[in-house]
């Protein structure tokens, strides 16, 4: 369960990036989050990832007052959450498969049985037959895929997604929600930001609008 | 489940390890600069103690003529005084035994230094019986001390004198150039730590994005440090290395001539030198000071680094 109580984000400047936003996503459910360019819809994953601290506000993650995370704690935090971006964030350097290895590496997890569900994970995302390139012999969509094979390898109890399709053709757009829907129906929580209106909207998933900060 | 995390850790350590070698070998030139860099810095104390450990021995195996002086016990007659003499004479290596009584030696002082009038003047006689000895053979240091040891070992024997007062000049300069290594030796090994800690803070840099990106799925800052200290095992473990292989260079080019030097004097000497275990020390020893410079670089700025 998230749960967000009258948080207000202010970076520097005078505009608040959220305006007192109070918000319940329950456990397992599946919500969407859109709105304009600059609604702050980045900044509420971001907030959730502990990555910002609210300005004021309480935000607490399966109940958890995320305020008590102190530094220390906040690697093995965000291990409990799979998090894929717009731009990706994938190792260059390292082959598709090592980048989805690498959460299962921080974990610990035995080599053999990281492998096993590296391979799982990418076969999920179609991606299994080039487990051996690199991110950059990848179109988008594949490195998307990757990313959101890599979030999902611990088997996380909350997913967020920032604009997972925004460089995805329609089909594949498509295809990657139902993905989410998928991983939803497994019992995980999944925050997806998605400007894309009809495409969100052919799911049966609650839409949080935000505009300027706040919610509508 | 807790073999199967060790295991684990196991492998992520031999993977960093391995990772960082290819890291450090990936760039030969500035690799080879720190290398030698360290290399220089381990190698020079560890060549000056060599080399100081090689002059101390040399000063016990250097032969002179030392005189020695000794002086019996306050109120040993003549008569008692004349027999340690027979028994002194007896002793290997000793030409001559001049004995004199303790009027006589004052007498012998007197004119040394001049003072004779002033000495008449004292009451009671401040001299003991003494003994001048004269040496028939060149002696070490280590055999005049222990002669001196055979000499003091007889009861009636108050103190016994040797005049080296050279050799004396040298341990001092010795001790000196002791603490001038030292001093150095802990001004290279700063220098080195710090220049690695310095690569690694670099590396640290270069890789931002990198730890950004693990910092995002979870990677601790011990985790993201582990391959950092490993690029600092590895530039002061081939330092040391290096500084192995400087060593036996200046040990074999230096050697033979000096050897050649000593045969020329006559004098039996075994140059000390670095042995293989000397030389896994040294490359551990540089492996350490790498870790400790990538340590303090990866304390300070992996933290810093934030998604
Ligand atoms: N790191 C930052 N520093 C200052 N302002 C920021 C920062 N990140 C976002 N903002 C501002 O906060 C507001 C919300 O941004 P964001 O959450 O990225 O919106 P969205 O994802 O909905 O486009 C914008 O006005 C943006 O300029
Ligand atoms: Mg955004």
């Amino acid at each position: 369960m998230i749960k967000l109580e009258h948080v207000v984000k202010r970076y520097s400047g005078e505009r608040d990036a959220l305006k007192r936003v109070s918000l319940v996503i329950d456990k397992s459910e599946m919500v969407f989050v859109t709105g304009h360019s600059g609604a702050g819809k980045s900044t509420l994953l971001r907030l959730i990832m502990i990555l910002e601290r609210p300005t004021r506000g309480r935000i607490a993650v399966n109940d958890i007052d995320l305020k008590f995370i102190g530094s220390k704690e906040i690697a093995e935090y965000r291990r409990q959450i799979g998090m894929i971006f717009q731009d990706h964030r994938l190792l260059f350097d390292r082959s598709v498969l090592d980048n989805v290895l690498l959460p299962l590496t921080i974990l610990g997890t035995d080599r053999r049985e990281a492998h096993r569900r590296a391979r799982a994970a990418l076969d999920k995302v179609h991606l299994l037959r080039r487990e051996r390139a690199m991110p950059l012999e990848l179109s988008a969509g594949e490195q998307q895929r990757v990313g959101i094979a890599r979030a999902v390898v611990t088997r996380p109890s909350i997913l967020l997604a920032d604009e997972p399709t925004g460089n995805l053709d329609p089909d594949l757009s498509r295809e990657v929600m139902l993905l989410f829907d998928e991983f939803n129906r497994a019992g995980v929580t999944v925050v997806v930001v998605s400007h894309n209106l009809s495409l969100i909207s052919q799911l049966d998933h609650r839409i949080i609008f935000l505009k300027e900060g706040s919610l509508i | 489940m807790r073999s199967l995390r060790l295991g684990s850790w196991i492998f992520h350590h031999r993977l960093s390890s391995a990772e960082s070698l290819s890291k450090v070998l990936s760039k030969p030139f500035a690799s080879i600069m720190i290398w030698f860099l360290i290399g220089i810095a381990l190698a020079f104390p560890i060549g000056g103690g060599l080399l100081f450990k090689n002059v101390a021995t040399l000063t016990n195996k250097v032969t002179y003529h030392p005189s020695l002086t000794v002086f019996l016990d306050e109120g040993v007659s003549e008569e008692k005084g004349r027999q340690i003499t027979e028994v002194i004479t007896k002793f290997d290596d000793i030409e001559d035994v001049e004995f004199l009584t303790a009027d006589a030696a004052l007498i012998e002082l007197g004119n040394e230094i001049g003072f004779q009038d002033l000495l008449f003047e004292l009451e009671t006689n401040p001299i003991p019986a003494t003994l001048f000895l004269t040496l028939d053979s060149h002696l070490s240091f280590k055999d005049t001390e222990e002669l001196r040891f055979k000499l003091l070992a007889i009861p009636e024997v108050f103190n016994v004198i040797v005049d080296h007062a050279w050799l004396e000049r040298l341990k001092a300069f010795l001790a000196i150039g002791y603490k001038i290594v030292l001093l150095i030796t802990i001004s290279l090994g700063l220098a080195s730590v710090f220049v690695i800690s310095n690569m690694v803070r670099m590396a640290i840099e270069s890789r931002r994005e990198e730890i950004v990106v693990i910092k995002l799925v979870g990677g601790s800052n011990a985790f993201i440090r582990r391959p950092f200290l490993y690029i600092g095992l590895w530039y002061g473990f081939g330092g040391g290395i290096l500084a192995s292989i400087q060593l036996a260079l200046a040990e074999f080019f230096l050697s033979s001539q000096i050897r050649f030097l000593f045969v020329s004097y006559e004098i039996d000497f075994v140059f000390a030198s670095l042995g293989a275990i000397e030389a896994v020390n040294i490359a551990i020893l540089g492996g350490l000071l790498g870790i400790i410079g990538a340590w303090g670089a990866a304390i300070r700025h992996v933290p810093l680094i934030e998604p």
